[in-house]
């Protein structure tokens, strides 16, 4: 269904963080990970070219995953990138914003593997048809 | 996890005490500041950052505590509640509920803490004021969405959320590039350029001697050349290991605010505390041995120091005292300094009890100079409080401030005027492992001494020694100084018998004493190996080092000297 070489971006201020998830992603079988640690340096290594996924978490300085993920929605080399959202918990407020942002979809902190593999069977089901 | 999950926890566990670290500064900036969007956020996202990835990891009582802190900050940052200093109180008490709860994952003792006390009064903070914030009917109706959202169908109506509200204030944080590196790794090389440095200094001494011998041998010329290109690298590489070890004290610094804070409100004193040069850069080692010995001082300062506000009222002074700590470097020396302008030091009272005590008689303290007078607080044994406070009467005294600071090679130097304060300089030497010293020789013995202890070296004919009272002394330029025989101190062998002699003055702050000796050598760059088994901190020895002719040769050190020699502190 998807492409287990597909380059993901994941973004996050907190290293541990970032090594969790990416671990997560290890799991599944995802091979080719690289890390931000906020929002403007993400958005300057997507421009950079080759994502093609993005798991980013809200909460960060500089420029948090809602900056992040306006900014790529009117990028026009970036607007169809899938955008996976992380949140700490179900704040219903931030995540209609980030639906009508254009997430993919968002995943709620902690989350297993299954669940990460859920959300994203979900997202390219949906982008496939 | 394909992952070591333990390197993970410990990745975890130094990243959040790290971020623990900055919330006590920031706090008790706020609670001077009062309300900051920007602060608060930025505490706001370390709790939160910290919930997150506690729950990844399964540490429950870290996000239970972590999440109720983060919904009073949220409230906080948001203007729905105001701060109270209970509300500080309890949130700082969150703090440290977090760090031994870290603690306790740390070392893997398994044990719980009892956190329900803590939650409830977090979410007190939160019952208190929601009560108040009713008024606002935006709000309280934001916050009852409680529908739970199908992925792509949202009801517009719900959507009419305030986005000023939520928006994140971008932070100004400057990105670097940094690596995590092993303290021993680092610490091997810099063991190892330690080593470099020493077959550098034994290949310029050979090279030297070649050049004198054959200095027409086109060889030899080339060779000294790229011997003194190997000089200067090994000196830029010498920095630059150095700088690897260095630190800001700001890492230090950072738990000043909250002790400030929290002494002067268990004691109902008003205290301003300013910190400067706190991106002042230490050797690692500083950093470690530096914490105590000024949360020592700053307690003193405090407790001591600063007068009750009606007094200060009473003289005539500001109501708030004031704690001033600095950091900066001189030369290659570094000087931290802690100024209060309490009530100063009492030097008669510091007198009596010495007396009392019995650590000088009736005519020592007669004879004593306002100096030897202050530095009697450092005699082990000695407090000027009689009733030990909480804070201060812990057993351990300014002794142990002067210990822990000779074992980084640095001493302490107090000035204090009665009614107008007290000023602690500490000064301890840039790095640790590296040192330029005086190399001198004392009968058939060889001793290096740091020259940052040194003051000058000058020559002088034996009949310009005296004795007073069965002590040498020596008058310099109208100075009369103490001196000693150098090869008597070590019990080495007895001294060249010349008319003229060689003296070292020797200046650890405001003490200042003379060395009699046979022969300076020069100047060198040293690296200072430790001498198994060898109890630095009670002898007149830092540890040894290899010369560049290959000689092991002993460093002195001066502080050690004192001790052991002039009696300053009873060894």
């Amino acid at each position: 269904m998807y492409n287990y070489k597909m380059k993901i971006l994941i973004v996050d201020d907190f290293p541990t963080m970032r090594r969790i998830i990416k671990n997560l992603f290890k799991q599944i079988g995802f091979e080719n990970i690289e890390e931000a640690e906020d929002g403007a340096i993400a958005y300057s290594k997507l421009k950079n070219g080759g994502y093609e996924f993005i798991c980013s978490d809200w909460n960060m300085p500089n420029m948090d995953g809602f900056e992040l993920l306006k900014k790529v929605r009117s990028d026009n080399d970036l607007k169809s990138l899938p955008f996976l959202m992380v949140t700490a918990e179900a704040e219903k407020q931030k995540v209609i914003e980030a639906i009508k942002a254009g997430v993919n979809n968002y995943i709620v902190k902690p989350f297993t593997a299954e669940t990460l593999k859920e959300k994203l069977d979900k997202i390219f089901e949906k982008l496939g048809k | 996890m394909s992952d070591d999950l333990d390197e993970i926890i410990s990745e975890f566990l130094t990243e959040a005490e790290e971020s623990l670290d900055k919330i006590d500064p920031l706090f008790v900036e706020i609670e001077k500041k009062g309300h900051d969007k920007d602060l608060l956020n930025e505490i706001f996202r370390i709790m939160h950052t910290l919930k997150g990835a506690a729950g990844f990891l399964g540490f429950q009582q870290i996000v239970d505590v972590a999440h109720s802190a983060e919904n009073v900050l949220k409230k906080l940052r948001d203007g729905e509640i105001t701060f109270t200093k209970n509300l500080t109180d309890v949130i700082l008490h969150s703090v440290d509920m977090l760090r031994l709860l870290l603690d306790h994952i740390k070392s893997k003792d398994g044990e719980q803490e009892d956190i329900t006390y803590l939650l409830k009064d977090l979410d007190a903070l939160l019952q208190k004021d929601s009560e108040a914030s009713q008024i606002s009917t935006q709000h309280s109706e934001n916050e009852n969405i409680e529908s739970s959202i199908p992925d792509a169908k949202i009801n517009e109506t719900t959507c009419q959320i305030n986005e000023e509200k939520e928006k994140i204030a971008p932070e100004k944080r400057e990105c670097q590039q940094t690596l995590r590196v092993d303290v021993n790794k680092l610490d091997k090389v810099m063991d190892l350029t330690g080593e470099v440095v020493l077959v550098r200094n034994r290949l310029l001494n050979i090279v030297n001697f070649l050049e004198l011998k054959y200095a027409d041998d086109p060889i030899v010329q080339n060779l000294f050349e790229t011997v003194s290109f190997l000089d200067l690298v090994t000196s830029d590489m010498q920095i630059a290991v150095m700088k690897m070890r260095m630190q800001p004290i700001k890492k230090v610094f950072g738990k000043f605010p909250r002790l400030v804070r929290d002494i002067s409100n268990s004691l109902g004193k008003e205290v301003t505390l300013k910190v400067s040069g706190e991106d002042t850069e230490v050797d690692k080692s500083v950093i470690e041995h530096i914490g105590d010995p000024l949360v020592h001082i700053i307690r003193n300062s405090v407790d001591h120091g600063i007068e009750h506000v009606d007094v200060r009222r009473a003289n005539g002074k500001d109501e708030k005292g004031t704690i001033e700590i600095s950091a900066y470097q001189k030369g290659n020396q570094i000087v931290i300094e802690v100024k209060d302008d309490g009530k100063g030091i009492d030097l008669n009272k510091v007198k009596e009890k010495a007396i009392t005590k019995g650590l000088i008689t009736i005519e020592e303290a007669g004879r004593m100079s306002e100096n030897e007078a202050i530095n009697l607080i450092f005699q082990p044994g000695f407090s000027t409080v009689d009733i030990a406070t909480e804070l201060s009467g812990r057993g351990v005294g300014m002794d142990v401030v002067k210990t822990n600071i000779s074992k980084l090679n640095g001493y302490v130097e107090v000035s204090t005027k009665k009614g107008e304060g007290t000023c602690f300089k500490i000064i301890i030497p840039l790095t640790l492992a590296i040192i330029q010293v005086l190399m001198v020789r004392a009968g058939k013995s060889y001793y290096a001494i740091p020259l940052s202890n040194i003051e000058e070296t000058l020559k002088i004919s034996k009949k310009d020694m005296t004795s007073v009272a069965g002590q040498n002394i020596v008058n310099i330029r109208g100075r009369v100084l103490p001196i000693y025989e150098l090869s008597a101190i070590t019990g080495g062998n007895g001294a060249d018998n010349e008319p003229q002699r060689y003296v070292v003055v020797i200046a650890l702050g405001e003490t200042k004493f003379c060395l009699a000796l046979d022969e300076l050598l020069g100047q060198e760059e040293i690296v200072i190996k430790n001498i198994d088994g060898l109890q630095t901190d009670s002898s007149y020895v830092l540890g040894a080092t290899i010369t560049g002719e290959g000689k092991v040769v002993l460093i002195l050190d001066p502080a050690g000297i004192s001790r052991y020699k002039l009696g300053l502190i009873n060894t």
